[in-house]
């Protein structure tokens, strides 16, 4: 199902996958127009994560940036190229153009939200092997995912089968 | 103090070097021959990388010939022949390359900074980062459509993206040259099964740097998988491609994508 508002197309593959693409340019998840996608999400879960994937380039802000978002790292490789750290609470509601800074350094970011019910050690588990996100949200209960695929002007949402359907997100909006 | 600083010239004797130290600067390791054997080895090791990328490229169109051919056919077996040359060849010139890099290490073990110096040439050179550009442009063939091109057997896409534990030809690191990172045939399990990247050449360490890349993968509003294109190309005072993907052969005519 496809429809556009706001300058996003979005296309719904089923009630558990939904890519938007941002017809202005690249994805800036700090922008207010996906103020709604974050409200939505957060009113739903309390825990939140970030893995990237593949760094795109690396200058002097990375690191700092990261120390100001993370609550605890979980993983990391050198010159963190990959890292997979706990997002403090405030990272996520009041620093988002930060997060916004960091999404922008990797191929491939995800943003994780988890619910009451999310098992963390199997979502550590799986983040830490080379499962693909889709499988992630098909496999842990309550969560949501965020992430970047090839495009870097979409956001793909995916979650588990037992959080509310993301295309009621778009018919508020409508309204 | 005039007559003692008179006295301490009068007492320096001159250098002279002798013989057996003239003939071993000139023959026997000594500067001049220092500096010839690590040209000679510079300009091997640049050679190599230009070999390797050739032969990326060659795998790739063997590839692409491969996925096009008729199962059992003749232009099967030939694009299968072509392929395994080619990876061969990349083997080889990848030990050549890593070998090169070592003996010039050794050859600057007196002079780390020398050998720093000479690999960050390479990547300050802009110029030679285009020309990497445009032989990997005018390798890829200019035929096909994006949908046909590429890969019809999962099996062979799999594997495709599975070299090195799905880090591609040139390993976790990739290759660096010329100011830019150089990735081939790398998986994005992250994004989904069977995709990846086939080629991809961008700038190292700056935002906004210059790209191009070729996707295999799934795109916003589709939900099959296709071989697309994305670039940004800042040059003439302009940047051309940018945001999203284009068709494969978008970069062939980035001259269409001005921002």
């Amino acid at each position: 199902m496809n429809r556009s508002t706001n300058n996003l197309d979005i296309f719904a593959y089923n009630s558990n996958q939904v890519s938007i693409k941002d017809l202005k340019g690249d994805v800036d998840i700090s922008d207010d127009r996906w103020g709604f996608v974050f409200e939505f999400i957060l009113k739903n879960t309390n825990d939140y994560y970030f893995l990237g994937e593949r760094l795109d380039f690396v200058d002097d802000n990375l690191n700092s940036l990261i120390e100001r978002l993370s609550e605890m790292t979980i993983s990391e490789s050198a010159n963190r190229s990959e890292i997979f750290f706990k997002i403090a609470p405030s990272g996520l509601m009041f620093s988002r153009k930060s997060l916004s800074y960091v999404w922008s350094y990797y191929e491939y970011p995800a943003l994780i939200f988890c619910g009451e019910k999310a098992e963390k050690n199997k979502l550590i588990q799986m983040c830490k092997s080379l499962v693909s996100y889709s499988e992630i949200a098909g496999s842990i209960d309550s969560i949501f995912l965020i992430h970047k695929n090839f495009e870097p002007n979409v956001l793909w949402i995916e979650k588990s089968w037992d959080m509310p359907n993301i295309q009621s997100i778009f018919d508020d909006v409508e309204k | 103090l005039e007559s003692s600083k008179q006295d301490d010239k009068v007492g320096e004797v001159p250098k002279q070097k002798s013989l057996t130290e003239k003939l071993d600067n000139v023959l026997t390791g000594g500067n001049l021959q220092h500096q010839i054997k690590v040209q000679m080895i510079e300009a091997g090791i640049e050679n190599q990388v230009d070999a390797l990328i050739k032969d990326k490229l060659l795998e790739q169109k063997a590839i692409i010939d491969l996925s096009n051919s008729k199962s059992g056919s003749f232009d099967e077996k030939l694009a299968m022949g072509l392929l395994k040359n080619s990876e061969a060849a990349e083997q080889r010139d990848q030990k050549s390359f890593e070998l090169g890099l070592t003996k010039l290490y050794q050859e600057q073990r007196n002079d780390f900074s020398s050998y720093s110096e000479f690999l960050n040439k390479e990547l300050d050179n802009m110029e030679r980062g285009f020309n990497i550009m445009s032989v990997a442009v005018s390798f890829i063939p200019s035929g096909g459509t994006s949908s046909a091109l590429f890969l019809s057997g999962t099996e062979i896409r799999a594997s495709m993206f599975s070299l090195k534990g799905g880090y591609g030809v040139f390993g976790k690191s990739g290759l660096k040259v010329a100011g830019y990172k150089i990735e081939a045939m790398y998986a994005t399990p992250r994004v989904g099964y069977g995709t990846g990247s086939i080629f991809s050449i961008k700038q190292i360490g700056v935002r906004g740097g210059n790209f191009l890349r070729w996707d295999y993968g799934v795109l916003h509003g589709t939900q099959e998988l296709g071989l697309h294109s994305s670039f940004r190309l800042n040059a003439l005072g302009k940047t051309f491609g940018g945001t999203g993907q284009f068709s494969w052969y978008a970069p062939f005519k980035f001259w269409n994508y001005s921002r």
